[in-house]
């Protein structure tokens, strides 16, 4: 029990002292020591405008989600029902989404949207979409043909049957796609914020390094780390333990 | 006296075959209300096909199937009261045990308290009460059954169908819950069409044993079993009634393949 809590808190007092040492010895404007960057951290936290900022992007990255799963589980989802829109999914729209690198359609969505909300909005929803596509795939590999079969004696009607029956059985797998799509979404918002947005943690990151405030952009940076972190472990962890369990043993055998 | 009582179900001229595979051909058999019919065949014989026909899962070739005198669509959903078991429980692992009965009623579309009530009652007819909020990994293989059961029985068929739903429990959750099974289709007035392997369980539960005989499948023989209820599982009746079915298939043919 001790050691579960020892070893990551040690490795984290070393990656401080490394940075700090590094610095220090650097003595350079460049590579600010932790205590400049903390500085700068708390100095930043205690602007209202900061909260803004950082407001900004989460709401960018979750309606960025949001676009994205939706219409990736629905792509997924709709190849079990037509043939068409298989072909379409599987041989025009997931390999372009996959393939074309997020800057690209960074500087596309520019292009066309200018520099507003929607850009880092919709490279997040272009980017995740495929996450959502490809688990709803597995997981269709995977569906319990019996737990279907059972429901159709009840009803004909598809929506119902995908909403009680086909739909919980993919939670798992739209849970998976969230989950890792959530990490590519904040890498994708900080690069679409920095040339296609005026506000956000990205471009906070790029006027820091615009006026050469290099301490303010370390501080940023912790921020994102420290975001990300705390959704991956207060959020889907928690989800995780919580919710997630009861799909796991899907033991149908008598 | 038996010819004189409403027929729940009657399936005439039945045949169905998969691709060049005949499976079933002519098969011609009727449950009375309130009556327990246990269909008999060694396995594979396609006595599931005849249930999956019934229940509306499957298209036949020809033949029809009739229920209290409607002539029943091929390939629907039976709102006319018709319930199906399946061999495994197929429950919904994320719900709870009151949640898998409510599932029937939230498939056919809004749920009303008073489904609600059914869903209470059900759970209280095959003994789970306790365990309402328990999820299915939760509970034993008989329990699961017996969950199945109540989501079969909350929508109040008039018919219920068995495709083997003891297979795989041991022998003490078996008895018992054909002791069950039986105390809950004489309280409920209900027609039971019963799929088995096992000459022993049909003679212990059944009105009327109807044996079928290997593929395609065609109906053999039809014995009445007219011993008292509650039945004693060993007898010198049931010796003879159990010699009668045996002699009709020879000695090997019934007992489950290996494969199973």
């Amino acid at each position: 029990m001790v050691r579960k809590w020892l070893y990551p808190v040690l490795a984290t007092i070393a990656f401080w002292a490394i940075w700090w040492i590094v610095a220090s010895n650097t003595r350079s404007q460049l590579f600010p020591t932790p205590w400049q960057t903390l500085r700068a951290f708390i100095k930043i936290l205690s602007q209202a405008s900061s909260w803004c900022q950082i407001g900004d992007t989460t709401y960018r990255v979750l309606a960025g989600m949001l676009i994205g799963s939706l219409s990736g589980t629905f792509l997924g989802i709709i190849t079990r029902y037509s043939r068409l829109a298989e072909a379409a999914v599987q041989s025009v729209i997931y390999p372009l989404l996959q393939s074309v690198p997020t800057l690209c359609w960074a500087i596309i969505l520019v292009l066309w949207f200018g520099l507003s909300g929607a850009t880092p909005i919709l490279a997040i929803a272009i980017s995740v979409a495929p996450f959502f596509i490809i688990n709803i795939w597995e997981g269709m590999k995977e569906l319990d043909e019996n737990l279907i079969e059972m429901a159709s004696t009840y009803t004909r009607s598809h929506t119902r049957m995908l909403s009680k029956v086909v739909l919980p059985m993919l939670y798992p797998y739209i849970f998976a796609a969230s989950k890792s799509s959530f990490m590519v979404s904040w890498k994708v918002v900080i690069l679409a914020e920095v040339f296609g947005a005026v506000s956000g943690i990205g471009y906070m990151l790029w006027t820091s390094f615009q006026i050469y405030s290099i301490d303010r952009l370390f501080a940023w940076t912790l921020i994102c780390a420290i975001i990300l972190i705390a959704f991956d472990y207060g959020v889907f962890n928690f989800i995780e333990r919580k919710y997630m369990r009861k799909w796991k043993p899907s033991d149908q055998k008598l | 006296m038996e010819a004189q009582r409403p027929e729940a179900l009657s399936i005439a001229h039945l045949a169905k075959s998969f691709g060049r595979l005949s499976v079933l051909s002519d098969i011609t058999l009727s449950v009375f209300a309130r009556e327990l019919v246990c269909v008999l065949g060694p396995s594979g014989c396609g006595k599931t096909t005849i249930l999956r026909c019934i229940a509306g899962l499957i298209p036949f070739d020809s033949g029809t199937v009739a229920s209290n005198g409607r002539q029943l669509k091929q390939r629907e959903p039976r709102e006319q009261g018709i319930g199906l078991i399946f061999q495994e429980p197929r429950l919904l692992p994320w719900r709870t045990a009151r949640d898998n009965v409510r599932l029937p009623f939230e498939l056919r579309g809004i749920v009303t308290p008073a489904d609600d009530e059914a869903v209470r009652l059900a759970l209280a007819l095959v003994g789970l009460t306790d365990f309402a909020s328990s999820y299915p990994q939760q509970l034993s293989g008989g329990m699961r059954q017996r969950l199945a059961l109540a989501r079969a029985l909350v929508t109040d068929p008039r018919i219920l169908l068995m495709d083997e739903p003891l297979t795989g429990l041991d022998m003490r959750t078996k008895e018992e819950l054909q002791d069950e099974i039986i105390r809950i289709w004489a309280q409920k007035g209900m027609s039971l069409l019963w799929v088995t392997h096992d000459p022993a369980e049909a003679i212990y539960l059944a009105d009327r044993i109807i044996v079928l005989t290997g593929r395609p499948t065609r109906i053999k023989s039809i014995i009445i079993v007219d011993l008292p209820r509650p039945r004693l599982r060993d007898s010198d009746a049931v010796r003879e009634l159990e010699k009668t079915i045996r002699d009709l298939f020879g000695e090997d043919t019934l007992h489950e393949s290996p494969r199973h």
